[in-house]
C-alpha cells in the first residue's frame, strides 16, 4: 500500500496540473464545505471541516465534472490518465464557475425562505 | 447537576457600543446550549432589550399579564413588592427568558420618583428582583443602561462579575476606563472588558495596553465589526443571518475565555466554518456582507482558475460551438472585476 501511495503522491507532485488540480479541490470542497454547514445541516461535521475531508469534497465534485467532460470530449466513459490530465484546467474552471452560480441561487433561495 | 446560579453585569461606559444587543446573543448561545438563561432589562429609561425582542414595525404590545411584575414595578413600588417569586414577569424569546423593563414599551413612566436615590436603595430593590427569580435558571444576565450611576454600582456590588462592552476607538476607551476604575472602588468584584465592532485588531491591541492602565482587569476577547448584523439589525432575518455571522463565532470565544478564567464550566463549541479560508482575512473582510464575501472568494478563484486555463493549458481547453477558448479568460477577468467592485463599492459605504 506504501508503494501505491508513494507513486501517486509522486505523480502528484511532478505533474503541475494535478497539484494545481488538488489545491483546487480543497478550495472546492471548502465552499462546499460551507455551503453544507451553513445551509442545510445543524449537526456537527467534524470530517467537513477538515483539510482532508474538504479535498475529497472537492475531488469528488471534480470527479462528477469530469465523467460529463470525458464523455462530451472523448465521446466515453473510459478515462485515460493522459488524456484526463489534459483535461482538468478546464473542467476545474467550469466546475468552480458551475459551483460559483449554485451557491448564489442557493443564497438567494435561503433568504426568501427566511424572509417568508 | 445544576450549576450554582450566575449573576453577570453587562455595562457601558457609553451609549452605542452593542451592549444589549449583545447580552441578546449572549443569551441566545447560551441558551440553544441548554443553559437556562434569564436576561433582565434594567434599563427602564431606553428599555433597549425590551425595545429590541418585542416592539416590531412600530406596533405597541402588551408584555406582561396584569398580575406580573416587569422591571419597573419593583423600582415605583420597591417597598410594595416582598419579594414572592411568582410576581415577576418572566416572558420566554426563542431560547432564553426574558424580564422586560416595562408592560408596554411605549408606556410612561413616572421617572421623577422611579430611580433609587442611593446605592443602598438601588441594592435592595435588585436582592427583591433577584429573589423572585425562580431556581431554575443558571445564567441571569443584567442589562444596564449605559454610563454610571447608584443603579450600576449597585450592580456590580451584587453580581458575580461584570462585562464592560467598549468599542476599538480612544473615547470609548476613556468612558470604559473611567466606568472599571469607578466600579473596582465600589466592589471587587471581576470586571471584563469585551470590545465591539473592532475593526483593526492588531491596531486596537495598542489602545488596550495604554487606556487600560489597570492590571487586574480581565480582556475577554474582540468582536470584529460585521455589517450583516447592522444590515439585518430589526429585520424578520436577524436571528438567522446572525447564526451565520463572524459576531456570533467571536461571541461565543470571548464567552469561552470567560469561562476559562472564572472556571464557569460552560464552554460552547463554535459550528461557524468562514467562507474566506483564514478568520483573520475574514475579520478584514467585515465590511462585507456574507453574500458579498462569498461572491469574492468566487470571483478570485475564477479568476485565478480562468487566467491559469487560458495562459498555461489553452491548447487543451475544452470548447464547445459557441463557446471559444477566450470565454474562461473573459470570465476570469469578470471575476476579479467583481471582486475588486465589490470590496470598493462596500469601503465607500
Amino acid at each position: 500500500m506504501s508503494q501505491v501511495e508513494d507513486a501517486a503522491v509522486d505523480k502528484v507532485i511532478n505533474t503541475p496540473t494535478l497539484l494545481f488540480t488538488v489545491v483546487f479541490a480543497f478550495i472546492s470542497g471548502h465552499l462546499w464545505s460551507y455551503t453544507i454547514i451553513a445551509f442545510f445541516t445543524t449537526k456537527e461535521r467534524d470530517i467537513l471541516s477538515s483539510i482532508l475531508g474538504k479535498t475529497v469534497l472537492g475531488l469528488i465534485w471534480f470527479a462528477v465534472a469530469s465523467l460529463i467532460a470525458n464523455l462530451i470530449v472523448n465521446k466515453c466513459f473510459y478515462v485515460g490518465l493522459d488524456k484526463l490530465v489534459t483535461l482538468l484546467p478546464s473542467i476545474i474552471f467550469y466546475s468552480i464557475f458551475i459551483q460559483a452560480i449554485l451557491f448564489t441561487v442557493l443564497v438567494f433561495i435561503d433568504k426568501k425562505k427566511v424572509k417568508k | 447537576m445544576r450549576r450554582k446560579r450566575l449573576v453577570i453585569n453587562v455595562v457601558s461606559g457609553k451609549g452605542g457600543t452593542g451592549k444589549t444587543l449583545l447580552t441578546a446573543v449572549l443569551a441566545e448561545i447560551l441558551g440553544n446550549n441548554n443553559v437556562r438563561v434569564l436576561v433582565i432589562d434594567l434599563d427602564v429609561f431606553v428599555r433597549g432589550l425590551t425595545a429590541l425582542l418585542y416592539y416590531h414595525k412600530g406596533e405597541a404590545i402588551q408584555l406582561t399579564e396584569h398580575e406580573k411584575a416587569p422591571v419597573s414595578e419593583y423600582f415605583i413600588y420597591p417597598t410594595r413588592r416582598g419579594g414572592k417569586k411568582q410576581n415577576l414577569a418572566i416572558e420566554h424569546y426563542r431560547s432564553f427568558d426574558v424580564v422586560p423593563s416595562v408592560r408596554m414599551v411605549n408606556e410612561l413612566l413616572p421617572f421623577q420618583n422611579i430611580m433609587p436615590d442611593s446605592r443602598d436603595e438601588a441594592k435592595a430593590i435588585l436582592k427583591t428582583i433577584l429573589a423572585s427569580v425562580p431556581d431554575e435558571y443558571e445564567v441571569i444576565l443584567l442589562d444596564s443602561r449605559a454610563g454610571y450611576d447608584e443603579l450600576i454600582s449597585a450592580t456590580h456590588s451584587i453580581c458575580d462579575m461584570s462585562i464592560c462592552v467598549t468599542e476599538d476607538d480612544n473615547i470609548s476607551a476613556i468612558t470604559a476606563d473611567n466606568l472599571i476604575e469607578q466600579l473596582r472602588q465600589d466592589s471587587s468584584k471581576p470586571v471584563f472588558i469585551l470590545r465591539n465592532k473592532v475593526r483593526d485588531s492588531v491596531k486596537s491591541m495598542d489602545n488596550i495596553k495604554s487606556a487600560f492602565r489597570l492590571s487586574n482587569v480581565g480582556f475577554i476577547g474582540d468582536i470584529p465589526f460585521d455589517i450583516d448584523v447592522l444590515n439585518s439589525f430589526g429585520s424578520s432575518t436577524f436571528w438567522d443571518d446572525i447564526s451565520k455571522s463572524m459576531y456570533k463565532e467571536a461571541l461565543i470565544e470571548a464567552w469561552n475565555e470567560l469561562s476559562n478564567k472564572m472556571k464557569l464550566e460552560i464552554s460552547i463549541k463554535s459550528r461557524r466554518t468562514s467562507p474566506v479560508f483564514f478568520k483573520q482575512a475574514e475579520k478584514k473582510l467585515g465590511f462585507l456582507s456574507l453574500f458579498d464575501r462569498l461572491i469574492f472568494i468566487n470571483g478570485i478563484t475564477l479568476g485565478i482558475a480562468g487566467l491559469f486555463l487560458y495562459f498555461i493549458n489553452n491548447e487543451h481547453a475544452i470548447t464547445f460551438k459557441y463557446i471559444s477558448n477566450t470565454i474562461p479568460l473573459l470570465i476570469a477577468v469578470f471575476g476579479i472585476f467583481m471582486s475588486i467592485y465589490i470590496v470598493f463599492k462596500s469601503g465607500k459605504k
